[in-house]
């Protein structure tokens, strides 16, 4: 390349081809998609608020029963006979999605074993379907993160602060119990595509 | 990955947003896709920027610079390996029977398989100085880096095209010949 003008004129010719052969969505169509977001993130805070209060609820009332004497013995839970059926899409979607909580992550080799207590919002809230099931995925299955990824949970609307991150890089984050809430992405046939925190719902 | 800061502003209305969309969505994909080498990318990540400048209109100042705030956003949904890896997935299942479309200009392609050699860093600053025509120091207020790093990355970047596009029609000594051909 001859010298910088000549490098410019390359690059807005380039620019030009692209801006020319660009087909980009009405203006109406762009609002349209923010607004949709937006109604989804508020109802989402709103459950939250909703599942924070029945949690507090639900911490009093264990508080309140730890003066009643000892526990039972605990029990280790299993599983239940899962009655998993993989989402599907809907006509014109790409994904269908499964809410729940994602825990219990075992590394093995390239792939990680994951279980998943599937969940839905009633009213506001979260509530396990009664559905616990295993999935093993790749190592290198995209994840969009936030707290799980050590992330500030403080500024919801900062769309821009998320995380994205291999399923591998989180083991050590998802190695425990049920606590960060995650959406699974599921292709029309039935394979796991990504996970996205619901990063909103525990807040 | 550091989020760009927030848009500040008194916020847009409705015909505000789609007089700056109209005017701006053509040449940030420009400009995008010469950042990326990928049309179909470049379209995505700029219309996910705009979606996203909406859901902020309210801090969205259109006297400040939205353009380059869009921009900065765009190029991090560009980077981003989970968007590549999905946009990717995305766009191969969109993918129907080929669409009859004119061949791409050969020059566009040496160009954007060059563009695509080069690293990311570079190829973003080249492009802002070289086709956005920001100054080093606008270039290095967006991209969040001394104008020392900025100044480097130029200068490896175009050596690093010229390199990469010396023996190709892009090249000086081609372009050279094909002036005195047609001269």
């Amino acid at each position: 390349m001859a010298d910088e003008t000549q490098l410019k004129g390359h690059l807005a010719d380039l620019a030009e081809s692209g801006r020319r052969q660009a087909v980009p969505l009405a203006a109406e169509r762009i609002r349209a998609h923010g607004e949709q977001r937006l109604r989804r993130r508020r109802a989402a805070l709103a459950s939250g608020g909703v599942l924070l209060a029945a949690a507090l609820v639900a911490g009093g009332l264990s508080l309140a029963r730890a003066d009643r004497g000892p526990e039972p013995p605990a029990v280790i839970p299993t599983p239940t006979a899962s009655p998993f059926v993989t989402p599907t899409p809907a006509p014109g979607q790409e994904y269908a999605s499964e809410l729940g909580y994602v825990y219990g992550a075992v590394a093995r080799g390239d792939t990680v074993q994951i279980t998943v207590k599937q969940l839905r919002t009633a009213q506001g809230t979260l509530v396990p379907v009664g559905v616990v099931h295993t999935l093993t995925l790749p190592r290198r299955t995209p994840v969009e993160a936030r707290q799980s990824a050590g992330g500030d949970a403080a500024d919801a609307a900062d769309v821009a602060d998320v995380a994205d991150v291999e399923l591998g890089e989180l083991v050590d984050r998802l190695d425990g119990g049920p606590r960060w809430v995650f959406a699974i992405d599921y292709d029309s046939e039935g394979r796991v595509q990504s996970l996205r925190e619901a990063y909103w719902l525990a807040e | 990955m550091r989020p760009p800061d927030k848009p500040r502003g008194r916020g847009v209305g409705e015909d505000a947003f789609d007089a700056f969309y109209t005017a701006s969505v053509g040449r940030l994909i420009g400009q995008l896709y010469a950042m990326t080498g990928d049309l179909a990318e470049a379209q995505d990540v700029v219309q996910e920027a705009f979606v996203r400048a909406w859901q902020r209109r309210t801090e969205l100042d259109l006297d400040g610079a939205p353009e380059a705030w869009v921009r900065t956003v765009a190029w991090r949904l560009a980077v981003s390996r989970w968007r590549r890896m999905r946009t990717a997935l995305a766009f191969a299942r969109r993918q129907g029977p080929p669409a009859t479309v004119a061949p791409p200009d050969p020059h566009h392609v040496l160009l954007v398989q060059a563009l695509r050699q080069i690293p990311e860093a570079q190829r973003r600053a080249v492009v802002l100085h070289h086709l956005c025509d920001l100054t080093v120091e606008q270039v290095a207020a967006e991209t969040d880096c001394p104008v020392g790093t900025v100044k480097s990355q130029l200068s490896r970047g175009r050596a690093a095209l010229a390199r990469l596009l010396a023996d190709t029609e892009l090249g000086p000594r081609t372009t050279r010949q094909s002036e005195v051909r047609h001269g």
